[in-house]
């Protein structure tokens, strides 16, 4: 009946009484709530699909009406338009335009899945259920947008998981973190007999003058109950520093393993510096947490109950008493360090930004005078310092003010026990000793009190970050095989793409409704204009991605049913662009088999055209070719790419051809080279040179995304088509090019 | 919709005398240029942040542009009212007018805002990376939607709003 989960908002009793009496009888294929009205404010409307009639229902005024109504045969054009914002669906029937509803882009994959499904309908009768696999944006549970891009809600998920999930990682050190506890109520132990120790000291030595015998040991005394806990202290951080540290050398490792497991859509949907944060600073302030915080909030914790129980016996009048200045303390404070925090983030961000604007003039220097812009980026830098420096005012003003309100209040605290401890003494009911004693634990009360109050702050901030770290590993490794995978260790290279669309942004697929097969060993080109979907073809094959419809058989088993490992080794890429790691050239030609013999290497290379100018540097195969081979030449690079292909040896091989950028002779080498690689393997090649072209056994030709022809080179020249004006043009470029040379 | 790319030298400019516009049935832009109907047209602004009046594209269903018209106060009125309209519904941007309450959960903020479409809760990932500000009180939002929103003077908001916006600008 209804699509359930597609719909963010329930539909109200009253509209689904009022369809189903207008309707009766018709089964309802969709209904999506808009969230805009037709004049453009926020309001809610109901647009309802049947297989006959596609209606809008709005409810103004206590009254329910249709807005329109379109009968689906008469529909020969439905869709969504997309604007800034939001967009518009509409329909075209009988030459006229209608705009059926509008909407914000809250709900723009709605009515484009709507858009079609209505095409669908109109155009065959029949509609494709809607890819149930869409990305679960809200939370079934709490209505909330899940805020990473895991499926897991945050808040549901319980926040003390987190924290349970980080200590999973503290488990291996168990028993020295049980030391760290006890060696941690020891120190604090030996701290809180200090005051009592003077207490002691005062009360039955010296005010009485009496036993003096005494003073030496209790002197020594307060001397080892303040070096015990000075000792057993640096004890405790040295086991915490061991056991924290090799708990986030642990998570960095699982972290960075996870990386490198995830899929490529992973990576285009994030920024490379947020994941590199991750690794780096993320596990840093888990490392903060677990080695710094994390102690010192259970060792106030424990400080404050054993302080406040001595308090209380001492003199449990003074500490009713005491209660007030205390309170008043604890109560500025979590007023006011929430705010001076966001101070703090504010010039924090401040400053960020300054230091962007300087790394890009200073990047673009060349673009700053080549267009004589000095003085523009004079003033800008001025404005983003003028701005930081306002900031960082206003913060150290702030501190300056409340630094001092901060003391007073405790001063406060102080008068109190002197004043009442004073006329407790009168009353015969404190010594000088107490109230000495009392004095001291004040003073030890106040820091854990103020780390407590931050505690919400610490434990948020942290646990934020090991959330950002969960978040990556918790992704769905989209790499993974499935559990029905099937190992084909030796390919043939049959390739058979079937109804494939696909697109990164999935309301603009790349690729529409492509089907072609390739038999195994043929050599195919890929011809189209850029944005065409060529590169999107390779990606898909080589499971970068994978298809929103249709499928990509190998062999005849889908592509997402074959074993990862068993893809990658029949699946050989030579880029346009070249990667190289930072290595050596031996060890990048060897990239795909590290056990690869030196002959295998050298053999390689010589085919590749490669060996020569290998062996014209002096330190040869181990030549080190700079980040991202950086000390290379394009031409270089590009056939230790070819070498690298070679070695390998994949039963299918995808290249991406650079449009040449070498001269002519080096372009010889390169085509030698290619031409080598190419035999005995299926090469799918997105064809640049007319020699790949004439030298295919077939050629696809792809238009804004769809199968346009495809045939042999002479089929196609034959037809005068879009491959004949592609060749034409590229002819004449060419042409072109040799008289300049 | 990919847009093809006419190769041409220039633009076309759309001469305010020789182009009249109508709404078309339920809401669809319909333009006569030169005898020419134009059944559904769809305009868009240049510059939509800097100069919204200047330079506006008139474009097809298709997504090809039909031509520009140079200034919109070159046309009739009425004719403006009908242009303007329709990038009111084109430029789906909401001015907020008073800002409720920011709250933060979880690197997500979410803001309770009255604007002059209505009122809106939307949800923006993290503080301020996906606030811009542009000249010196303009601010635009993106949501976790893509949708948009628009402060078009930050200091003219009243107070409360103001103490909220401190939250994360």
């Amino acid at each position: 009946m209804f699509f359930n989960g597609q719909t963010m908002a329930k539909l109200p009793e009253e509209i689904k009484k009022f369809v189903d009496e207008k309707y009766h009888g018709k089964e309802i294929v969709l209904s999506i709530a808009t969230d805009v009205l037709a004049k453009g404010m926020y309001g809610e409307e109901w647009l309802f699909l049947t297989k006959e009639e596609v209606f809008v229902v709005k409810d103004s005024d206590a009254k329910i009406q249709i807005v329109i109504e379109v009968p689906i045969k008469t529909i020969t054009d439905a869709r969504a338009i997309n604007m800034v914002g939001g967009g518009a669906l509409e329909v075209e029937s009988e030459g006229k335009p209608h705009r059926l509803l509008l909407y914000s882009n809250a709900k723009a994959h709605d009515f484009t899945d709507a858009a079609r499904i209505i095409n669908d309908l109109a155009k065959k009768g029949t509609y494709r259920e809607l890819n149930a696999e869409r990305r679960r944006k809200y939370c079934p549970t709490c209505g909330k947008p899940i805020p990473g891009h895991t499926d897991v809600c945050p808040r549901c998920l319980k926040r003390h998981r987190t924290f349970s999930r980080l200590f999973e990682f503290a488990k291996p050190y168990r028993t020295k973190i049980l030391s760290i506890f006890l060696i941690m109520i020891c120190a604090t132990l030996a701290g809180l007999s200090v005051p009592y120790i003077s207490k002691i000291l005062i009360d039955q030595v010296i005010r009485p003058l009496k036993d003096q015998w005494r003073l030496a040991p209790l002197a020594l005394a307060l001397l080892g109950a303040n070096a015990l806990q000075i000792f057993l202290r640096a004890v405790q951080v040295r086991i915490a520093a061991f056991v924290g540290n090799s708990a986030v050398y642990d998570i960095r490792r699982t972290l960075y393993k996870k990386l490198q497991n995830l899929s490529i859509s992973y990576y285009d949907k994030r920024h490379t510096g947020a994941l590199m944060t991750r690794v780096n600073s993320d596990t840093g302030e888990v490392q903060n947490f677990l080695v710094d915080w994390l102690p010192m909030l259970l060792e106030s914790a424990l400080t404050i109950i054993g302080i406040g129980v001595l308090l209380f016996v001492l003199s449990w009048r003074l500490t009713l008493y005491i209660i007030i200045p205390v309170f008043i303390t604890v109560w500025f404070v979590r007023k006011v360090y929430p705010k001076l925090w966001l101070y703090f983030a504010r010039f924090y961000d401040k400053r960020s930004r300054l230091s962007a604007t300087v790394n890009d003039t200073l990047t673009g220097i060349r673009v700053v005078k080549a267009f004589g812009q000095e003085d523009k980026e004079q003033k800008r830098f001025e404005e983003k310092s003028k701005d930081f420096r306002d900031t960082s005012i206003l913060l150290e003003q702030k501190f300056a003010t409340y630094n001092p309100v901060l003391s007073i209040t405790i001063l406060f605290g102080t008068v109190v026990v002197w004043y009442v401890g004073g006329k407790l003494a009168f009353a015969g009911e404190m010594t000088l000793g107490g109230i000495v004693a009392y004095s001291g634990y004040l003073a030890m009360f106040y820091r854990p009190i103020f780390l407590l109050t931050d505690m919400t702050r610490i434990f948020t901030h942290s646990l934020s970050a090991g959330e950002r770290i969960f978040e990556v590993l918790d992704a769905k490794s989209e790499v993974e095989d499935a559990p029905d995978a099937v190992s084909m260790p030796d390919l043939k290279g049959d390739i058979e793409f079937r109804n494939v669309t696909f697109g990164y942004n999935k309301l603009r697929p790349v690729l529409k409704n492509v089907s072609f097969k390739i038999d195994a060993k043929q050599s195919i080109g890929i011809v189209g204009r850029s944005g065409s979907g060529k590169s999107t073809v390779i990606s898909l094959l080589c499971r970068l991605y994978d298809v929103d419809e249709g499928e990509i058989l190998i062999d005849g088993v889908n592509i997402k049913k074959i074993k990862y490992v068993d893809l990658r080794k029949n699946i050989g890429i030579v880029l346009q662009e070249p990667f190289l790691f930072s290595g050596s050239i031996a060890e990048n030609i060897a990239y795909s088999k590290s056990e690869a013999k030196m002959d295998e290497i050298i053999q390689a290379a010589k085919a590749a055209n490669a060996h020569d100018f290998i062996m014209s540097k002096p330190d040869g195969y181990d030549t080190y070719v700079g980040e991202r081979g950086g000390r290379l030449s394009l031409g270089e690079r590009q056939r230790i790419s070819i070498a690298r292909a070679l070695l390998h040896d994949p039963k299918i091989l995808i290249l991406d051809e650079a449009t040449s950028s070498v001269d002519t002779e080096t372009e010889k080498a390169i085509q030698e080279a290619l031409n080598r690689l190419i035999k005995g393997r299926t090469t799918i090649a997105i064809a640049h040179r007319l020699s790949t072209l004439r030298n295919s056994d077939k050629i696809i030709v792809l238009d804004e995304g769809e199968l346009a022809e495809m045939g042999s080179n002479d089929e196609l020249m034959g037809k005068k088509g879009i491959f004949y004006k592609l060749i034409q043009i590229q002819t004449e470029f060419a042409k072109s090019r040799l008289i300049l040379e | 919709m990919r847009k093809k790319e006419k190769n041409g030298e220039s633009f076309i400019i759309l001469e305010p005398e020789k182009i009249k516009f109508e709404m078309g049935g339920s809401g669809v832009l319909r333009m006569i240029s030169e005898g020419k109907t134009y059944q559904r047209v769809y305009p868009l602004s240049v510059f939509p942040i800097t100069n919204p009046d200047n330079f506006i594209s008139i474009r097809d269903v298709e997504e090809d542009e039909i031509g520009l018209i140079k200034n919109l106060k070159d046309l009739a009125h009425d004719q403006q009212n009908l242009i303007r309209s329709q990038l009111r519904i084109s430029y789906f941007v909401p001015t907020i007018k008073e800002i409720f309450k920011i709250k933060e959960e979880f690197g997500i903020y979410v803001w309770h805002v009255k604007t002059n479409r209505g009122q809106r809760t939307f949800y923006v990932k993290g503080r301020n990376e996906n606030l811009i500000l542009r000249g010196n009180s303009r601010l635009l939002i993106t949501d976790i939607e893509e949708c948009r929103y628009e402060i078009e003077d930050f200091n003219k908001l009243p107070r409360r709003s103001l103490m909220e916006l401190d939250k994360v600008l």
